[in-house]
């Protein structure tokens, strides 16, 4: 949901309101893809680290306890999360014209009430098929992640991919390790088709 | 003239290296994984496992893991740290 609100905001600036920025921010949106997503989940580590600047400044502003930290934590997964699937999101702006458009005005002055209903039906509409697909998308590699949990999130703090990865390679339970990844193909199986009955399948890839 | 019958084929032929695609990386990892899920719990592996076709697999795997497989409450979860 974090990444469907900020994609879809970021979807929007980048579609309509970059102007001559908008490969620009597209390639910054899509550059991190270049990287392995081993090493844009352990840049994380640095970011959130207890001596970072992040937490650093969070303490001084009191929003942190002296004590308190971000890496080890369910934000931190969470986070990790959202930046490595937002470009799922960004990209949704690929596909819309680029044009600066602005809502059509209706005399010479619009009320509020226009303005709003123009924007919601004009440009934000235009986007959410694209937001949509990439939500879709993504949720698929989200669903069985583990790198993020694993790399930033606490021990006890866990997901399906790394209790599946755990079961696999650690305790050798192979059963409940198969078990639980075909209960999770499944699921997913049934979001893809829920998504296919609602949507089509012509914006599914 | 191309003789009748000639290219009756080659439309497999295309799509030979897709279909071997697809067999080499999802329909036998998918056979290996579903015939993993109905090991025997006997199983182990000093002693090897076998395919017993022991569903209850599932219904454990759903009762021992159910919190980290309806993980929605990530962000329940999120507030609560």
């Amino acid at each position: 949901m974090i990444c469907l609100v900020i994609g879809y905001v970021l979807a929007y600036a980048i579609a309509f309101k970059a102007g001559r920025w908008r490969n620009l921010l597209l390639v910054l949106v899509i550059a991190p893809f270049f990287t392995s997503f081993l090493l844009r989940t352990l840049s994380w580590k640095l970011i959130l680290s207890d001596h970072g600047f992040v937490v650093s400044t969070l303490q001084n502003l009191h929003i942190l306890g002296s004590d308190g930290r971000l890496l080890n934590t369910w934000f931190a997964v969470i986070a990790g999360i959202v930046y490595n699937f937002l470009p799922f999101h960004g990209a949704a702006a690929l596909r819309q014209p680029g044009e600066d458009r602005r809502s059509p005005r209706r005399g010479g002055r619009r009320s509020v009430r226009l303005a709003v209903q123009g924007f919601l039906q004009g440009d934000l509409a235009a986007l959410a098929p694209g937001c949509r697909r990439r939500h879709a998308a993504h949720l698929h590699p989200a669903a069985g992640d583990y790198i993020n949990a694993q790399l930033l999130g606490s021990p006890g703090g866990r997901m399906v991919g790394n209790v599946i990865q755990s079961l696999f390679t650690s305790t050798g339970d192979y059963a409940s390790a198969g078990a639980l990844s075909m209960i999770l193909m499944i699921m997913i199986i049934g979001l893809v088709l829920v998504y296919i009955r609602k949507s089509g399948t012509e914006e599914l890839v | 003239m191309a003789r009748p019958g000639k290219g009756r084929h080659t439309a497999y032929w295309l799509l030979a290296p897709g279909a071997i695609w697809l067999a080499l990386f999802f329909v036998i990892p998918f056979y290996s994984l579903l015939s993993a899920s109905l090991f025997g719990p006997n199983g182990s592996v000093l002693t090897g496992y076998k395919v017993t076709y022991h569903f209850g697999n599932y219904g454990s795997a759903i009762r021992d893991y159910h919190s980290e497989l309806f993980r929605a409450p990530l962000v329940r979860r999120a507030w609560r740290h």
